[in-house]
C-alpha cells in the first residue's frame, strides 16, 4: 500500500494545539483513510481525509478551551468585554443611536474620501508628472519644435489636439466614434508612453498609434502593426498606417491614448517666417529637465523667438507654463486633451466629509456622556466597592471600542454596497489601489483608537469628580463642567447643520435661478439637427422651409449648450486675447432669441453687408477700445465691422468662463471655404406640437440631401439641460449629505432632550401634580436649546455667507444670498426641535407622576 | 413527556456503542452504523457527536490499545453511562407508549409496507 494520508494539515493542527492530546483522532483518521482507500481509491480517500480534518478543527479548539482553567479575574480583558456588552445592552436605544450616527458619519466620510482620493491620484502612474507642462493655452503650431531645438531644458515637445473622430477598418462594419489625439512623434516621450509592439510615429508620414484595447476593438487582435485604418476627421476621410501599439493606460488616467495620430502640418503652416501668416494654434505639451525653473524658462522665449519671426502675436505674448496638475484641477484652463475636474467641487466635498465626520463624533461623545451620567449610580456603587479610576476607564474604553468598531464594520458594508451604483451614477472612479489598502486600514485603526480614547476620557473625568456618597443618597449629577461641554458640542453641531442647511437652500436657489435664466418655454419647440452640412446647406434649408410644419430655419457653426462645437480661435490686433469665431445666419439669431445689449443685430434688409459681425459681452471686455462700428482684421473677414454686442450665454458648463466670441454671417462665402468653419447646427422652429410628424418629414429631407450621414437631432431645452447635469448630480449628492447631517443633529437633540427629561423627571412630576400644563413644561425643557440654537446661528451664518458667496462667485450666472435663506434654515430647526420635544413630552405625560415621585 | 436532550443521530450512536460493547471507538462505530443503516458517514461527524455526548455526560471514555494500521496511536474506547442508558430507555418507553396507542387499522397498514 503506497498511498499515505495527507498529513500536513493535521500536523499543523497538532503543532498549534499541542496540549489537545487527541492522539485517538489521529489514529481513527488513519484507520478510516486506509479503509476508504480500499473502497474508493486514493484520490477520493485523500479528499475525504482532508475534509474530515477540516471539520475537526472546531474540536481541537474546543478541547484546548476546555483544558484551560476558567478564572474570570485572571483574564481582565474578557471580563471588561463581558461587562461592556451588558452595559451596552442595558442602554440599547441610545447605543443603537450611537451606532447609527457613527455608521452614517463613517460611510459619508469614506465615500467622499474615496472620491477625493481618486481625484488626487489621477495620473499617479506618470513618473515626474510635474515635469510635464503646457505652454499657454494654445501656441502657434510651429513654436514647439523651434523651442525644443533652442533650449536644452526641454527634453521633448509636441502639440496636442483632441478631436472626436470616426475610425473604420475594412474588417469593422460600422465606424467607431472615439477621441483621437493629433500629436507630433515626440508626444510619446513627453508622456513616456510605453510601446508594446511596433515603433513610434514616423515623422512626415501618415502613421497612427493605437492602444491595446483599441486594437482589440478595431481588429479583434493585438498584432496590428502595419494595418491600415481610416480616420474621418471633420468629414474628411484619410487612411493611416498603424506603426505601433501602446500599452493601455490605467483607469485613473486623465487622458486617453486609444488613438494617437501623427498631426501632419505643411511647411507653410509651421513656418514662423515674417512672410507667412500665423493662424494655426494648438495646445502644446513639453517635458522639461528636472529642476527647471518654469517661470524663467518661459520668460526667455520671446527673445529667442524674435530671431525667427517678427510677428507681434508670437513675440509680444507673455509665455506661461502650466503643469499637468494645474490643468487637471482647473476647468477654466482645460483643453481638448486633458480631462479636467473642478478643483472647487473636490474641495467642497472634502469640507463636507470633514464636517459630517465631526458632527457624528460630536454627537457620539455627547450621547455617550449622557449615557454614562445615566448609569452614574452603577458607577458609584462600583467605586464605593473599591474600583479605581483605571478600572472605570478601562470599562468605558471597552464599551466605546465595541460601539465604534461595530459602526466601522457596518459602514464598510454600507460603502461596499453603495460604491458601484454611485460610480455608475457619477461617472467617477471610486476605487482604491491595492497597495493603499493597508495604509487606509492602519489609518482606520488609528482613528478608531483616538476616537475611543477621546470619547471615553471625558465621561470618566466627569464621573470621577462626583461625590458618590451624595449620589447614592439620591442627588442627581448636574455638574456645570459637564453642562458646558455638552452645550458646547451641541453648539458646534447646530452650527454645522445650520451651515449645511443654508448651503443646500442656496444651492436650490442657484439652480432655479439658472433654469429661469433661459427662456426655455420659447426654446421647447426648437429642434437642433447636427451634422456636417458642407456646401449643400442651402439646398437643405430650402427643403426644410418647404415643409408645412416648419416655420423658420437657421444655421450656425455652434449652438448654446454642451461642448460639441468646433472652436476656431484667431488673434486680432484689436483684442487683448484670442477670440473664438463662429458663424450663424440671421434666422438662427432670431430662433435662439439672442439678446442684443448694445448696437443692433444683423440687418434683415438691404443694409446687410457680409462684413457685419456681432460680438458677445466677453469680447467687449477683451477689446482694447470701444469696438462698436470699428473695423477689425479677423483673418477670415478682412475688415469686419462690429454691428452689435450680444448678451453672454453659458456654453460647456455653468462655471466655465464665457469665451470672447465673434459671430460672423454665413452669407460670407469665405466662412466655410478656406477655413474650417462649417455649418454644423441647424435650428428649426416648428409651428406645431406634432413632433413625431415633424421629425419624420425633417428626417426624410435630411436623408435626401445627406444620405451618408445619420440623422442626429435634439430639442433645444434638452440640450440646455445637459449643461446642468453635472451640477444637478453634485447637488443631489450634496443634498444627500446634508440630510444625513441634519439627521445626525436630530439624533443629538433627541439624546439631549431625553437626558434633560431624565434629570428633571421629579421636577416635572411635581409640576404636573401641581397643575402645570404641557406648554409650560415644554418651555422649561427647551429654554436651553433655544439659547444653543441662537449661539449656533451667530457662528454659522457669517461663515455660511462667506463661503457660499465664494462658491457662487465661481458661477458666471449667480443668484444672490438673501436673509430668507437664514429664516428658512431657522424654521427647519425650529420645527425639528418642536417635534422632538413634543414626542418626548408625550411619552412623559403618559407616566403617572405619583409613580415617578414614589421611585426609591 | 420529559425532554431527554438526545438527538436522533446521538441515539443511533449510543445504541451502536451498546451493541459493540467493549469494542466501541470512533472508527468501529462508523463501520457498524454504515453496515446497519446503509448511510455513508464522515468519521469527523462521529467524533463531534461522541465528544459532545461526553460533555453532556451520556458516554464515558478511556484510552485503549493501538495497532499498526493506526500508526501506533491508541484508540479511545467509549461506553454509555447510566445517565445515557436512562435517556435511551426513556426514549424507547416514549416510543413504545406511542406505538401502543396507534389504532389497529393503521398498524395493519404499517405491517403491509
Amino acid at each position: 500500500m503506497k498511498s499515505s494520508p495527507p498529513k500536513l494539515f493535521l500536523k499543523l493542527l497538532l503543532v498549534m494545539f499541542p496540549s489537545s492530546g487527541m492522539e485517538e483522532i489521529e489514529g481513527d483518521l488513519r484507520e478510516d483513510f486506509y479503509h476508504n482507500l480500499r473502497k474508493m481509491g486514493s484520490f477520493k480517500a485523500r479528499l475525504k481525509y482532508m475534509l474530515d480534518v477540516l471539520l475537526l478543527v472546531k474540536l481541537f479548539v474546543r478541547k484546548k478551551r476546555q483544558k484551560r482553567k476558567y478564572s474570570p479575574m485572571k483574564n481582565l480583558f474578557s471580563y471588561y468585554l463581558k461587562f461592556s456588552f451588558r452595559s451596552i445592552l442595558r442602554e440599547r436605544v441610545y447605543q443603537s443611536l450611537n451606532v447609527i450616527t457613527l455608521t452614517l458619519g463613517f460611510s459619508c466620510f469614506g465615500i467622499i474620501f474615496l472620491f477625493v482620493f481618486n481625484q488626487y491620484n489621477k495620473d499617479d502612474f506618470l513618473e515626474d508628472s510635474d515635469r510635464i507642462v503646457r505652454l499657454n493655452e494654445t501656441v502657434h503650431v510651429g513654436v514647439p519644435s523651434v523651442l525644443k531645438e533652442g533650449f536644452s531644458e526641454i527634453e521633448a515637445a509636441s502639440r496636442v489636439m483632441g478631436v472626436l473622430v470616426e475610425v473604420s477598418t475594412e474588417k469593422l462594419g460600422e465606424a467607431l466614434t472615439t477621441q483621437a489625439i493629433y500629436v507630433e512623434p515626440d508626444f510619446v516621450n513627453v508622456f513616456q508612453l510605453e510601446l508594446v509592439s511596433g515603433e513610434n510615429l514616423r515623422a512626415g508620414e501618415r502613421t497612427a498609434l493605437v492602444s491595446e484595447s483599441m486594437a482589440e476593438k478595431l481588429f479583434s487582435s493585438k498584432e496590428v502593426v502595419g494595418r491600415i485604418i481610416e480616420i474621418d476627421k471633420y468629414d474628411e476621410k484619410q487612411s493611416y498606417f498603424v506603426s505601433g501599439v501602446l500599452k493601455d493606460l490605467p483607469v485613473n488616467s486623465s487622458f486617453s491614448n486609444d488613438l494617437v495620430v501623427n498631426d501632419l502640418k505643411g511647411e507653410r503652416e509651421l513656418s514662423l517666417a515674417p512672410s507667412s501668416r500665423i493662424y494655426h494654434y494648438n495646445s502644446a505639451y513639453f517635458r522639461v529637465t528636472e529642476g527647471t525653473d518654469l517661470t524663467t524658462l518661459a520668460r526667455r522665449f520671446p527673445d529667442y523667438l524674435s530671431a525667427f519671426t517678427d510677428h507681434k502675436e508670437l513675440v509680444d505674448v507673455t509665455y506661461v507654463f502650466r503643469t499637468l496638475n494645474e490643468i487637471k484641477f482647473n476647468i477654466d484652463i482645460g483643453d481638448s486633451f486633458i480631462e479636467s475636474v473642478d478643483g472647487q467641487v473636490v474641495n467642497i466635498f472634502s469640507i463636507v466629509a470633514a464636517v459630517v465626520l465631526m458632527l457624528a463624533v460630536a454627537n457620539y461623545i455627547n450621547l455617550l456622556t449622557t449615557i454614562s451620567l445615566r448609569k452614574a449610580k452603577n458607577v458609584s456603587i462600583r467605586k464605593v466597592m473599591g474600583a479605581s479610576l483605571k478600572t472605570l476607564l478601562t470599562q468605558q474604553v471597552a464599551e466605546s471600542l465595541i460601539i465604534s468598531s461595530v459602526s466601522m464594520v457596518l459602514s464598510l458594508i454600507v460603502i461596499g454596497y453603495f460604491i458601484n451604483p454611485l460610480e455608475n451614477y457619477l461617472g467617477f472612479s471610486l476605487q482604491l489601489n491595492v497597495n493603499m489598502i493597508w495604509w487606509v486600514l492602519c489609518l482606520v485603526v488609528l482613528f478608531l483608537l483616538l476616537l475611543t480614547i477621546f470619547s471615553s476620557i471625558y465621561p470618566v473625568i466627569l464621573l470621577s469628580g462626583v461625590k458618590f456618597g451624595e449620589l447614592l443618597k439620591g442627588k442627581v449629577i448636574n455638574s456645570s463642567r459637564g453642562k458646558l461641554m455638552r452645550n458646547g458640542l451641541l453648539v458646534v453641531q447646530f452650527a454645522i447643520s445650520t451651515f449645511l442647511i443654508v448651503g443646500a437652500l442656496t444651492f436650490l436657489k442657484q439652480m432655479s435661478f439658472v433654469y429661469a435664466g433661459h427662456n426655455k418655454s420659447e426654446l421647447g419647440e426648437v429642434l437642433i439637427v447636427k451634422g456636417v452640412l458642407g456646401r449643400h446647406h442651402g439646398i437643405f434649408k430650402q427643403k426644410l422651409l418647404a415643409l408645412p410644419l416648419v416655420s423658420q430655419v437657421g444655421m450656425s457653426s455652434m449652438a448654446p449648450g454642451p461642448n460639441d462645437n468646433k472652436k476656431i480661435k484667431v488673434m486680432s490686433k484689436g483684442f487683448t486675447r484670442g477670440i473664438e469665431i463662429h458663424a450663424m445666419d440671421r434666422d438662427f439669431f432670431d430662433i435662439m432669441r439672442f439678446e442684443i445689449v448694445k448696437g443692433t443685430g444683423f440687418y434683415p434688409d438691404g443694409r446687410n453687408r457680409k462684413e457685419h459681425v456681432l460680438v458677445n459681452e466677453s469680447a467687449l471686455v477683451a477689446a482694447k477700445e470701444e469696438p462698436l462700428g470699428k473695423n477689425y482684421d479677423l483673418n477670415l473677414v478682412k475688415s469686419a465691422s462690429i454691428l452689435g454686442v450680444m448678451r453672454d450665454f453659458p456654453t460647456e458648463s455653468l462655471k466655465s468662463e464665457v469665451k470672447p466670441t465673434v459671430y460672423i454671417q454665413f452669407e460670407t462665402p469665405l466662412a466655410y471655404s478656406n477655413y474650417e468653419i462649417n455649418p454644423t447646427k441647424v435650428a428649426i422652429r416648428l409651428n406645431s406640437t406634432d413632433y413625431a410628424e415633424a421629425l419624420s418629414t425633417i428626417e426624410d429631407s435630411w436623408d435626401e440631401v445627406y444620405p451618408e450621414q445619420p440623422f442626429d437631432f435634439e430639442f433645444m431645452d434638452d440640450r440646455l439641460e445637459r449643461v446642468y447635469t453635472e451640477e444637478v448630480k453634485m447637488g443631489q449628492l450634496f443634498g444627500a449629505f446634508t440630510s444625513i447631517a441634519i439627521f445626525i443633529s436630530c439624533l443629538g437633540i433627541f439624546g439631549l432632550l431625553t437626558y434633560l427629561i431624565q434629570v428633571k423627571m421629579k421636577e416635572l412630576s411635581i409640576r404636573r401634580v401641581l397643575g402645570a400644563n404641557f406648554i409650560s413644561l415644554a418651555r422649561l425643557l427647551t429654554t436651553n436649546i433655544w439659547i444653543v440654537l441662537l449661539m449656533a446661528s451667530l457662528i454659522a451664518f457669517p461663515l455660511a455667507f462667506y463661503f457660499l458667496e465664494m462658491w457662487l462667485d465661481s458661477f458666471v450666472y449667480r443668484t444672490t444670498l438673501t436673509p430668507s435663506l437664514v429664516l428658512g434654515a431657522l424654521a427647519v430647526f425650529f420645527l425639528l426641535i418642536l417635534l422632538s420635544v413634543f414626542g418626548q413630552l408625550l411619552r412623559v405625560s403618559k407616566l403617572n407622576p405619583a409613580e415617578v415621585l414614589r421611585d426609591e | 413527556m420529559k425532554k431527554t436532550g438526545i438527538g436522533e443521530f446521538e441515539e443511533l450512536v449510543l445504541l451502536t456503542i451498546c451493541v459493540l460493547q467493549n469494542e466501541a471507538y470512533a472508527f468501529s462505530i462508523k463501520l457498524e452504523i454504515e453496515a446497519r443503516t446503509g448511510r455513508s458517514l464522515n468519521i469527523s461527524g462521529i467524533h463531534t457527536t461522541l465528544y459532545r455526548m461526553e460533555d453532556k455526560g451520556l458516554v464515558n471514555s478511556k484510552m485503549g490499545d493501538s495497532s499498526k494500521e493506526r500508526g501506533g496511536k491508541r484508540k479511545r474506547m467509549f461506553s454509555v453511562t447510566p445517565y445515557g442508558l436512562k435517556g435511551l430507555s426513556e426514549i424507547k418507553e416514549n416510543r413504545n407508549r406511542l406505538w401502543n396507542d396507534i389504532p389497529a387499522m393503521i398498524l395493519n397498514d404499517v405491517s403491509k409496507l
